[in-house]
């Protein structure tokens, strides 16, 4: 039996905690896959939404080798219930309703992707300057935002419809301006208190530039709630997009839209046709869902911050 | 509570100007000018000198200030302009004809909503996981995500296919034959509502959820108060801020979801005027009636904001 000198007690406290410190770096750090498979684990139903709308936007950009029948011929004789012929019955004219659905898809992402892509990285960009240059350029871009979040948004995107006239960019451009000032907004009051923590301090005290500082040190810290917000306003531009078709103001009228979908099939037909007006709303439904759903697991899960928002 | 007031009312007046400067703005938009775009459209032919008449008409040969100051001075007067199209009439005639309607529409759809999410939310708090809770859970979550329009269609399909119930035709105005105004309304004001009352709901939930686990709860029926005086009169009373904050806001947004019901309902509003202008491109009436509207908004969260510091004094201290 050896005694143990308070030296070999030392020696060996130390060595378990290089272990510890040895095992810690050998466990397998969080990877993007490891994230996703955690996040489908914690939130199922966010899971599911994402692969709703994955699908989606995969069926958009394959459309063309989906799409059982090209959606503008008249393939069907007209008014064809849902049946084995035509998955989704056949509208006035007698084009196949699920090959218009799956064509409608390609517009609405399309519009929705790049307003939300465009629109929330401006209002994110014009947050961060407006927050930390503060003073007279925060107070002057808060009373525009306050002005420009008096209109609604189907108002807003009427006007600005008129003045720039009917097609598929000036509906992205028209969300863009819809869509700025509630992102502004968000990540401005969240600059607001980042700006006066620890690190920032940090990093002005060393020098660091106003640019580097919003760069390198702000930036990364609003990601969380980029993310979110590009989540959650693409269900609405989504359906502002859908609104403007439906209204006749949006895409030009011989492109398939699941707005302008319903506009054919709304009033006339919903008696004696309804599979005309219900499947083009059920796919804005159901992918709104999703995407509210979706928006709603990944902010509980990436910001806490911005819950009840 | 006065300082509250003048400080708040005194904010809105750069809000109302930018209001205004922007929507001028965006109008001068559109590339080239309006007496162009007005004479290419139809046969598309005429001379430099209606050109240049129809310009002078519109007042647009003067430098852009001079047009903001102008438009501005008659906006104060309550002139909104002339319409392009309808044979020069005041657009303000054609906005206070129809505004009412749209008025009506909007008020009757925040009632619908508020009559069913209210006690829809206290029930689904008082009894959570119950199947009241599961209904008016799910019915949020689907109203918040169907759009207006589909919603609208789908009243129509459910009432005329599953009741055979139709609204009897040809609009008629509330004071000319209220009964047939109502009846008409009603559908357009459900789909309308559809979406607030998901809302209200869910808020309504969440605000009572908090305040049953308040002290002065427990209070009340410690000392004998029956349960319904306890949950109405301590807990809804002190939940109504927030609903009522919440119902402010949407009021907003209805006047957006109007122009489509409208359209889908046939109901000649302010909503369907607005339609009409921008195929017509007849700008001076676009924008009058956004401008009526923004405002409207900015005036209505005014009072919301008012009505909240009258009813909690935390507010007006702060």
């Amino acid at each position: 039996m050896t005694t143990q000198t308070p030296n070999d007690a030392l020696s060996a406290r130390n060595a378990a905690a290089v272990d510890d410190a040895v095992l810690s770096d050998m466990r397998p750090r969080p990877t993007l896959v490891g994230n996703i498979l955690r996040f489908c684990r914690t939130k199922p139903l966010g899971g599911i939404s994402a692969a709703i709308i994955i699908l989606t936007v995969l069926a958009a950009i394959f459309a063309p080798v989906i799409v059982p029948h090209d959606p503008l011929d008249l393939v069907h004789a007209p008014f064809v219930a849902p049946s084995a012929v035509a998955w989704l019955g056949s509208d006035d004219l007698g084009r196949d309703v699920f090959s218009r659905v799956i064509a409608g898809a390609r517009i609405s992402m399309y519009v929705g992707i790049m307003s939300v892509l465009i629109g929330i990285t401006l209002g994110t960009a014009i947050g961060i300057l407006s927050a930390y240059v503060g003073g007279v350029l925060d107070l002057t871009i808060q009373r525009i935002v306050d002005a420009l979040m008096a209109f609604p948004a189907i108002i807003m995107a009427l006007g600005l419809m008129a003045a720039l006239g009917a097609s598929v960019n000036n509906i992205v451009a028209a969300l863009v301006v819809i869509l700025v000032p509630g992102a502004i907004r968000v990540i401005r009051s969240q600059v607001l208190s980042i700006k006066e923590l620890d690190y920032t301090l940090a990093a002005q005290a060393i020098g660091a530039r106003p640019w580097r500082i919003m760069l390198r040190h702000i930036l990364p810290n609003v990601t969380a709630s980029y993310i979110v917000l590009s989540t959650i306003t693409l269900g609405l531009a989504i359906v502002i997009e859908a609104s403007l078709s439906f209204l006749g103001v949006g895409v030009p009228p011989d492109v398939p839209t699941w707005g302008g979908m319903l506009t054919e099939g709304a009033s006339q037909y919903i008696r004696n046709a309804p599979w005309l007006a219900v499947f083009p709303g059920l796919a804005i439904s159901v992918i709104v869902f999703s995407i509210n759903f979706l928006g709603d697991a990944l902010r509980d899960s990436l910001d806490p911050r911005l819950r009840g928002r | 509570m006065r300082q509250y007031a003048l400080k708040r009312i005194a904010l809105i007046i750069p809000t109302v100007l930018l209001v205004t400067i922007i929507v001028f703005t965006v109008m001068r938009l559109l590339p080239g000018d309006p007496a162009l775009v007005i004479l290419s459209e139809g046969d598309a032919s005429f001379t430099q000198e209606e050109l240049e008449d129809l310009r002078r008409q519109l007042g647009t040969d003067r430098p852009i200030v001079v047009q903001y100051v102008d438009w501005i001075g008659g906006l104060v007067q309550g002139d909104l302009g002339t319409s392009i199209w309808r044979s020069g009439q005041p657009v303000s005639k054609l906005v206070g004809d129809r505004i009412f309607r749209t008025l009506e529409l909007a008020v009757l759809a925040i009632l619908i909503a508020v009559l069913f999410a209210v006690p829809l939310g206290v029930i689904s708090a008082i009894k959570p996981d119950s199947v009241i809770d599961y209904f008016s859970r799910v019915i949020a979550l689907v109203g918040i995500s169907i759009p207006t329009f589909f919603a609208g269609l789908l009243v129509v399909l459910v009432l005329s296919r599953g009741f055979g119930w139709l609204p009897p035709l040809g609009y008629e105005d509330l004071w000319d034959n209220p009964w047939k105004n109502l009846q008409q309304m009603f559908l357009p004001a459900l789909a309308l509502g559809f979406y607030d009352m998901a809302f209200i709901a869910r808020v309504t939930r969440s605000s009572m959820m908090e305040i049953i686990r308040e002290d002065y709860m427990r209070t009340a029926r410690a000392k004998g108060l029956g349960e319904r005086i306890v949950l109405v009169r301590h807990g809804l009373k002190n939940a109504v801020l927030p609903i009522l904050t919440i119902s402010g806001w949407q009021f907003g947004r209805l006047f957006g979801g109007t122009v489509i019901i409208e359209s889908i309902f046939k109901v000649p509003g302010i909503g369907t005027l607005l339609i009409e202008t921008v195929f017509q491109r007849d700008f001076p009436t676009i924008q009058a009636i956004i401008i009526v509207i923004a405002v409207s908004i900015v005036i209505i969260n005014l009072l919301v904001d008012l009505l909240y510091g009258l009813l909690d004094p935390r507010i007006r201290y702060a």
